[in-house]
């Protein structure tokens, strides 16, 4: 780039500019070539039109020699000054624009292509029999883990409950009787919360976690505010699939 | 000439609807007056138009012998008959007469 | 007084199947439109959803009657009843074999023109009673088209009268059995097809009802037993016009005779049913492939690009006619 010649002393400020900006390669790249096409004179030359561009609107035979004449190059026999000029000559001819639009080619054409899809099966999953695949890092139903040996994970620092947009979370704790810090109370309204799996990130050791269960809806409005019973029954049913989807995810988290 | 070669090569591109509907339609008059004299050339025949009445002989009425003719009316049909008319004459009946029989009014 | 009741009985055999195809034609319609599109209609109901027609009938007869306190009421109980009677008549003079129509009229075809110049009522009048500006433009524009592509409709079917040399629909059947029309007159079987797309009001011309953008259009005030008797009549004038295609150009119940039928069955029939589907499939893919065209597109179409080549044929086919010396 310091080998190329600026067109004049304002594009000259404007490399300069942008080498000194420390803006990326790839811009500044860009912005050299901006400044040197703006200053270049970028109307074509008339004799570098092709001739079947200029059909679809039919000059007059005299501007067309105008232009012509400028050039000695492309002067062939056609092209004598004064003499008819055939506009419809390149491009499709007058039977086949009548054939088109009065035996609809196009409309043809389309019809075909939606009969071919009419033939072929559809994408459709009858869903209480078939389900659609979930990914293992899916949020669903919340659940709380345990350890291997049976403690329960959660240590009630709170992290869930105050990262939680919805506030959702609601938690008290207290010592237990041998004097581990848990909870006494954790509830999340399922109805409040928006299972975004921000609860499931803060957590620092891994109690609180999203399942792939998403068919947990109720009759009533009560039974979906998980209290702490609910919510580690849960973590007891799914503890496998949790483990292995945890195993699968833990390189990303 | 060219020129008007010319008005029909654009009116052909461009508005091909109204050009080729004068063309099919202009078809029709040609082909009326172009083909039949090359049929009759040809040798076909027109079919012969079918009958819708009566063919009536295109000569003079022959007569008919008078041997078929009912006998005159007699006395008591021709006072009964003169009774009749004079009973449904009305103002009108004059130009009753001149209709054909079948459109005269019933007595 | 037997006879009465043969006479009842006859109209009964015409119009119970007629109505179960067209209540068969709206899941027909569902189905096909799901399958271009790669999906699957109504499955539930039956098998294969099947019965999906008759549900949607229930559903519609309980639902309330909702009648703008501004309506017109006797325009706005008139209109779907003139519609649905307009339409299910059309059906007492089409053949369904040899000699097997309801009533083999000698004025068939222009019976069946003038039937569907009758449902035009039945369009103003919806509009005009429900009182509201937009059901009213609706069913203004979609008069405008009707009454624009009648032309078409009928000038085409003029040709074919021509062709034929009588308006009874047995006797155009009949005449097809060299050939069908749709082989020297395919032309014209475009024009008539489009014509019949605009009098049913089907896409691309549909921008009146526009299930899509308007709710329904002119009829959007009417609902439950009204909004069925609308839908009823939409389909039996689309199975309708179907059938007369069939009979029209595709050679109605002819086909060729390879065996004696000694039974009683009615094969001819069936075979009519099978050309009238190729119609009703046709009308249901153009709905699932073409765009809708604006309103004012819509008449521009009619009068400048159809009637043109409509009044070209008119004045080439009775011109060869009498010059190749065709003339029935």
């Amino acid at each position: 780039m310091r080998g190329f010649l600026p067109r004049s002393a304002q594009s000259a400020r404007i490399i300069s500019t942008s080498m000194n900006a420390n803006i990326s390669s790839a811009r500044a790249i860009r912005i050299v070539w901006r400044t040197y096409a703006s200053t270049t004179n970028t109307t074509k030359p008339a004799f570098e039109t092709p001739h079947s561009q200029t059909h679809q609107v039919p000059h007059l035979p005299e501007t067309h020699i105008k232009s012509f004449g400028t050039s000695k190059v492309m002067a062939g026999p056609q092209d004598v000054p004064g003499a008819a000029v055939n506009p419809y000559k390149d491009g499709p001819s007058a039977l086949d624009k009548a054939m088109t639009s009065f035996l609809f080619t196009e409309l043809i054409r389309g019809l075909w292509i939606v009969l071919e899809q009419f033939f072929r099966p559809p994408y459709t999953i009858m869903y209480p029999f078939e389900k659609g695949p979930l990914s293992p890092r899916f949020r669903g139903e919340h659940a709380l883990r345990r350890y291997p040996n049976g403690e329960e994970r959660c240590i009630a620092c709170k992290l869930c409950e105050a990262i939680c947009p919805a506030q959702a979370i609601t938690i008290e704790s207290e010592a237990r009787q041998d004097g581990s810090r848990r909870t006494t109370r954790y509830d999340i309204d399922m109805t409040k919360c928006i299972y975004c799996g921000f609860c499931q990130e803060a957590c620092p050791v891994d109690a609180i976690v999203e399942t792939q269960n998403q068919e947990f809806s109720t009759e009533t409005r009560e039974e979906l505010l998980y209290n702490k019973e609910k919510l580690l029954a849960n973590g007891d049913r799914a503890e496998a699939e949790i483990a292995a989807n945890l195993h699968s995810e833990h390189v990303y988290r | 000439m060219a020129s008007l070669f010319r008005f029909l090569r654009r009116s052909a591109h461009e508005s091909p609807v109204y050009f080729y509907s004068l063309v099919i339609g202009f078809t029709g008059p040609a082909i009326l007056a172009i083909v039949p004299p090359i049929r009759k050339r040809m040798g076909y025949e027109l079919a012969e138009a079918v009958p819708t009445t009566y063919p009536v002989p295109k000569r003079e009425r022959r007569s008919v012998s008078s041997e078929f003719d009912d006998p005159p009316p007699s006395k008591e049909v021709q006072e009964y008959l003169q009774a009749k008319e004079e009973a449904t004459k009305n103002k009108f009946s004059h130009l009753y007469a001149k209709l054909p029989s079948r459109l005269r009014p019933e007595p | 007084m037997l006879q009465a009741l043969y006479l009842l009985l006859e109209g009964v055999t015409v119009i119970v199947p007629v109505l179960l195809a067209v209540a068969f034609m709206t899941i027909i319609e569902r189905k096909v439109l799901a399958a271009t599109q790669r999906r699957v209609g109504p499955n539930t109901v039956g098998y294969y959803g099947i019965l999906q027609p008759f549900s949607d009938a229930l559903k519609l007869i309980i639902k309330e009657t909702v009648i703008p306190a501004q309506a017109n009421k006797v325009l706005f109980y008139l209109a779907p009843v003139l519609a649905i009677i307009v339409s299910l008549l059309g059906w007492a003079v089409v053949p369904f074999g040899t000699g097997l129509a309801l009533s083999d009229f000698s004025l068939g075809v222009i019976y069946t023109l003038t039937l569907s110049s009758f449902g035009i009522y039945g369009v103003l009048f919806a509009g005009w009673s429900a009182n509201s500006k937009y059901a009213f433009l609706g069913s203004l524009r979609a008069t405008a088209a009707l009454i624009s592509y009648e032309l078409i409709l009928s000038s085409a079917v003029i040709i074919i009268i021509v062709l034929t040399g009588s308006f009874n629909y047995t006797q155009i059947i009949e005449s097809q059995i060299p050939v069908w029309f749709i082989v020297p007159l395919a032309p014209i079987f475009i024009l008539f097809f489009i014509a019949i797309l605009a009098e049913t009001s089907r896409v691309p011309f549909d921008l009146q009802e526009a299930e899509s953008e308007l709710v329904a259009g002119f009829f959007t005030e009417h609902s439950s037993i009204i909004f069925v008797l609308f839908f009823l009549a939409e389909y039996s004038s689309i199975v309708l016009f179907s059938t007369l295609t069939s009979i029209l150009f595709l050679g109605g119940y002819n086909c060729p005779m390879i065996f004696i039928n000694d039974t009683y069955l009615n094969l001819e029939s069936v075979i009519l049913g099978l050309k009238t589907c190729i119609f009703c499939f046709m009308f249901v893919w153009f709905r699932s492939t073409f765009p809708r065209i604006r309103t004012d597109q819509i008449i521009k179409f009619c009068w400048v690009s159809l009637l043109p080549m409509v009044m070209a044929f008119i004045i080439l086919v009775p011109c060869l006619l009498v010059s190749f010396d065709w003339i029935v």
